[in-house]
């Protein structure tokens, strides 16, 4: 294994809390109903299945800019537009895969195979893997980064299906490898991670996937700092990994596109962490995609939904009552006790950890003052929402929180200048039009009189 | 490269800060006897109190707030600069004018532009200057008779060179007053525990001692009358180590980047030069520090802009 010679900005050294990294995957019993979102990433799906619908597992029950399938056999019980919800019938049966593909078929045929079986980015940003590669290989991407960093604290999901799929992992790698022009593969990973010796065994025999060591130090897993940890050039504000040449695949989702082209498996579950400083037992459980949350922490002894984060302890939100798993839903985190908040005392911790350089602390005094304007030119909106800032400040203040919170009403308000400006321009050209209609309204009566009918103009 | 950033909560790093003052106070209390535990005791008890009324005065929860130590930390920095056994009426003065107008009409905790500790030396030192002048000599006897500071011998010295006033004066050490100078010490003991533990900046001690320490260096002719002390003077007179390891890195009221920290400290270390050698006080550090502290919000757009512009 290769240290990494370069490094990224800021961050820092945290505990990990994963203990429970030695312990086995389970797996979570099937739910009386799944609930199957119909929008991603702010983008609905067009529902393919109608009110009780009986379908099999694997079976596509939407569409749009991802596939969804159905987890398991069961009924299609309510389509409020939003939602599928889904009742197994306990049988879980399965449709008929996709037959296996080969080494040689056509890098067309794969990516369809990818975007066929619902496959995104695992990792927590949910991006279509077809897209993803689509578009690295218009780009000519010469360096494929696989993430197994997983920085985050109590979560280590990625570690466990590392460890327990090793080789599925690295043929998943091998065939998104095949779709790029003989890329460079580096697979990223903390040196403390339990999958370390497996992989190191298992990448000798293996030719091009060179295994490096990350600096030990929180946000290192994120895409940007992990390309710049990678490829040495550090990404510019708004810049993302394929204009430096790399693609950032994480292993979960190469897992699943192994299974999506040697299995003809859609991806229909998927491996998440039940974790957090507010559980007894943290463990990794295998859940189909619509686990209800709360569902899941009774299975788990956790907490309750007001507790819990979708997503790792530091950077997840928070859940809410009907929350379910979806694919992008890496961990569940129960939180402890909220931590007692003091003033801040402008430590400057803030400042020195942010990956991206910001200036923390002044973005939290005009955050306070409800500043937009301001935040704005600080560049809130280069913020990657790591949670660095939370982990250094001294008086627990939770900025993360506000940041997301400004960024929305930042987005709102440059909605609604959108919508001013469109206001704007309509009743101008309304304006415009009526001035113009009186004008020829004016030229005609003008005219009338020439014609000499004056008793028309009065 | 490698950054670990102490886990550490507001109030434990209040604690931390007021313990590493013990050494100071242990060594000041050796030094001038008991005075200093009268002073410790005093303010440390006013403190408590006045913040406590101040915090009910603003209908804020009392409690919480009073466990974070910020307040025991601002008594302790004027216990300190005070000379021995101060009337507590005096020191009352100094708390107050502290906790009350350096930070709680600006809102408390981490909405002071000034630091607290030092707005109360300052007011209790321009409305009593005699009072605060009157340090006791120490001749190793148990008869303490108050009289001028080495500092203070420098600046009313007449036409003497250095080697005049070390021969007359009694008690000088071999760079300043015995005294000062072991105190001095045991508070870099404590800074540097701080600075070990990543509590403190390093870079607001080195820019303060550095600068002091430039600046003696290139102004001193070896002695003669004219002389404005030697480095080695100007690093063991006075409150030169509280400041800079204790008062000048008030997260507070000083810059929040690495830059900023930088200019500061050396700000306050040319202030402090400056106002020891030229202005009416024998010591500038409280004044050096509160002009320092009206610059950070300056210093700070500095870096905002750089932010920006990025």
């Amino acid at each position: 294994m290769n240290r990494a010679i370069n490094d990224f900005v800021g961050g820092l050294c945290i505990e990990e809390h994963k203990d429970h990294r030695h312990l086995p995957s389970e797996h979570a019993p099937l739910p009386q109903l799944l609930t199957l979102c119909l929008s991603h990433r702010g983008s609905a799906l067009q529902s393919l299945v109608s009110p009780s619908t009986a379908v099999l597992g694997g079976t596509p029950i939407a569409d749009g800019d991802v596939m969804l399938h159905a987890p398991t056999s069961g009924t299609v019980e309510i389509i409020d537009g939003r939602w599928i919800h889904l009742r197994p019938d306990g049988e879980d049966r399965h449709a008929e895969p996709f037959p296996a593909l080969d080494a040689h078929v056509s890098a067309d045929l794969l990516l369809n195979r990818i975007h066929s079986c619902g496959v995104v980015g695992l990792g927590g940003g949910g991006y279509s893997c077809a897209d993803k590669m689509q578009q690295a290989r218009a780009a000519n991407a010469r360096t494929l980064i696989v993430n197994a960093v997983e920085c985050e604290p109590w979560v280590t999901a990625d570690e466990v299906l590392l460890r327990e799929h090793t080789d599925d992992v690295l043929r998943g790698v091998d065939s998104l490898a095949r779709l790029l022009d003989d890329p460079k593969i580096v697979l990223a990973i903390d040196p403390r991670n339990s999958a370390v010796d497996r992989l190191a065994h298992a990448t000798t025999s293996r030719h091009g996937i060179e295994l490096l060591a990350v600096p030990a130090r929180y946000p290192a897993g994120s895409e940007r700092q992990l390309t710049q940890i990678v490829t040495g050039t550090r990404l510019p504000a708004g810049a993302r990994p394929l204009d430096v040449g790399a693609v950032v695949i994480n292993v979960a989702t190469a897992y699943a596109v192994h299974r999506a082209i040697q299995q003809g498996e859609p991806l229909t579950r998927r491996l998440i962490s039940v974790t957090g400083p507010g559980i007894t037992h943290p463990r990794n459980v295998w859940v189909p995609i619509g686990y209800p949350v709360d569902h899941l922490l009774a299975h788990c002894n956790g907490g309750t939904n007001a507790t819990v984060r979708m997503g790792g302890p530091v950077t997840g939100a928070s859940a809410t009552s009907d929350a379910a798993v979806d694919k992008t839903t890496y961990a569940l985190s129960i939180v402890g006790p909220p931590a007692r908040i003091d003033p801040c005392i402008h430590c400057g911790q803030c400042d020195a950890v942010c990956p991206e350089g910001l200036s923390v602390d002044a973005l939290h005094f005009h955050a306070d003052r409800r500043d937009l304007a301001a935040v704005d030119r600080l560049h809130l909106f280069d913020c990657i929402e790591c949670g660095a800032c939370d982990l250094a400040c001294p008086s627990a203040i939770p900025l993360l929180a506000q940041f997301r919170r400004l960024r929305i009403a930042l987005a709102e308000r440059a909605d609604a200048e959108v919508r001013a400006e469109h206001a704007r321009t309509r009743f101008e050209r309304q304006q415009r039009r009526q001035s113009r209609d009186r004008a020829e309204e004016e030229q005609r009566r003008i005219k009338r009189i020439e014609a000499g009918r004056p008793w028309l103009a009065q | 490269m490698a950054r670990t950033v102490s886990s550490r909560s507001t109030p434990e790093i209040m604690r931390i800060v007021a313990i590493a003052l013990c050494p100071g106070i242990v060594t000041s209390a050796w030094v001038f006897g008991e005075g200093v535990l009268l002073n410790v005791a005093v303010a440390a008890c006013l403190g408590i109190g006045c913040e406590a009324a101040l915090l009910r005065l603003r209908d804020q929860p009392v409690a919480p707030t009073l466990i974070d130590g910020s307040a025991l930390v601002t008594s302790l920095l004027i216990a300190l600069a005070l000379p021995p056994s101060t009337h507590p009426l005096l020191i009352a003065f100094a708390v107050g004018g502290a906790l009350g107008l350096g930070k709680h009409v600006y809102g408390g905790l981490g909405a002071n532009p000034f630091n607290p500790a030092m707005v109360g030396y300052a007011l209790l030192l321009v409305s009593f200057p005699a009072q605060l002048a009157a340090w006791p000599q120490f001749e190793g006897g148990v008869d303490q008779v108050t009289g001028a500071t080495a500092l203070e011998t420098f600046k009313h010295r007449g036409g003497a060179t250095v080697s005049d006033i070390w021969t007359a004066a009694n008690g000088f050490g071999r760079y300043g007053v015995d005294g000062f100078e072991s105190i001095n010490a045991a508070i870099l003991v404590g800074g540097i525990g701080l600075v070990a533990m990543r509590i403190i900046d390093w870079r607001i001690p080195a820019g303060v001692l550095g600068t002091v320490t430039l600046l003696a260096a290139v102004t001193y002719d070896g002695g003669s009358s004219a002389s404005l002390g030697s480095p080695a003077f100007h690093l063991t007179s006075g409150a030169i180590m509280l400041c800079a390891f204790f008062i000048a890195t008030d997260p507070v009221t000083c810059p929040t980047d690495a830059r900023g920290r930088w200019l500061f400290g050396a700000l306050v270390g040319a202030l402090i030069f400056t106002l020891r050698s030229y202005a009416n006080y024998p010591d500038g550090v409280a004044f050096a520090v509160l002009i320092a502290n009206a610059a950070t919000p300056l210093i700070n757009r500095l870096e905002y802009r750089r932010v920006v512009a990025q």
